[in-house]
């Protein structure tokens, strides 16, 4: 019987795969549209390029993090040379658990105080 | 809308990106060639519009970079790890089938190069380890696609074979079927670990 995989054996999770897992966490996108809003995201200090990303998508399509999606928004304003992706469960799931994960290690910063004043309000801290 | 010579621009860009490609393996260039043009052709063209033609220089700087350290990335995972796991592999049967010509052509000519079995040698025990070693990488080496699962099935009827002659010399209280046992297992997981290593790197190297 197959070992079902473990969240955990994927993370921790590089930069460049929990944004676009993100980007890909409220709905599908093509691959221009996820370079755009993990730049959004990160406040332009992460932009993917082309090789950047499709490499992402490569391993993670073969981790099965993501899939291909057939469906199309609109076919007739849309270029046919674009794919969509999607995340899958199990790509929700490791998502959740990097979350998880990276919330620990706020809280841990935020226990030796390490956050500026202005970053203890996005901690969600109170003064 | 751009220009008639931003769209020269555009149009001259896409073809020296689309030249650019061609520094990816086949495999992944075959991928997504067509979708990196298309990311790119959409990104330059948004910062032709948004930015005008010189924010195009440093648009291209920054794929330049991403191209470089790809490449390197996709040549290098491409030529370290599956080309060399292959070659490591195929050794084992290489040897095998070496030794089975040799023998082939002793029974044909009337001359062992290989003398026969002496059941107790080393050489025998040495033997099973390689045609369990070979059996392995014959299953991940040469069926494509899926090596990985592939390799699990070949290991499994190794494990099962090797497990036969341990039980039956336990049974007999013979050293020698244990040994050849003992050999063919450890040679099939031998061949098997890389192929299990390197489909555990492959998950997400970036």
């Amino acid at each position: 019987m197959k070992r079902p995989k473990q969240m955990g054996d994927r993370l921790p999770l590089t930069p460049a795969v929990f944004h676009i897992l993100l980007a890909l966490s409220d709905g599908e996108r093509h691959g221009y549209a996820l370079m755009q809003e993990v730049a959004a995201d990160t406040g332009g200090s992460l932009q993917l390029g082309p090789g950047t990303l499709y490499g992402c998508l490569k391993r993670m399509l073969s981790a099965r993090l993501v899939e291909e999606s057939d469906e199309r928004p609109d076919p007739e304003l849309d270029d046919e040379r674009r794919r969509y992706y999607r995340i899958t469960t199990f790509g929700a799931g490791v998502l959740r658990a990097e979350a998880d994960r990276l919330a620990s290690a706020v809280s841990a910063a935020r226990s030796k105080r390490l956050f500026s004043r202005k970053n203890l309000a996005l901690a969600g801290t109170r003064l | 809308m751009l220009s008639s010579s931003q769209d020269r621009w555009l149009r001259w860009l896409c073809r020296v990106y689309g030249l650019m490609l061609w520094a990816y393996p086949p495999d992944f260039r075959g991928d997504y060639r067509r979708e990196m043009l298309v990311a790119f052709r959409t990104g330059a063209r948004d910062v032709m519009q948004r930015e005008g033609s010189a924010a195009l220089l440093r648009f291209m700087r920054h794929v330049s970079w991403d191209w470089l350290y790809t490449t390197l990335r996709e040549r290098t995972t491409m030529t370290t790890s599956m080309p060399a796991l292959r070659w490591g592999a195929a050794l084992p049967l290489a040897i095998l089938a070496a030794v089975a010509v040799m023998r082939l052509d002793g029974f044909i000519l009337g001359f062992n190069v290989v003398p026969d079995h002496d059941f107790q040698s080393v050489g025998t025990n040495v033997g099973f380890f390689l045609m369990a070693a070979a059996f392995v990488s014959v299953g991940v080496s040469v069926v494509p696609g899926r090596k990985d699962s592939v390799a699990r099935i070949a290991l499994a009827v190794v494990v099962v074979l090797a497990t036969g002659f341990v039980v039956v010399g336990a049974i007999r209280m013979l050293m020698t079927p244990v040994a050849w046992g003992v050999c063919a297992l450890l040679g099939g997981v031998l061949a098997y670990l890389p192929w299990r290593l390197h489909a555990r790197s492959q998950v997400l190297g970036n």
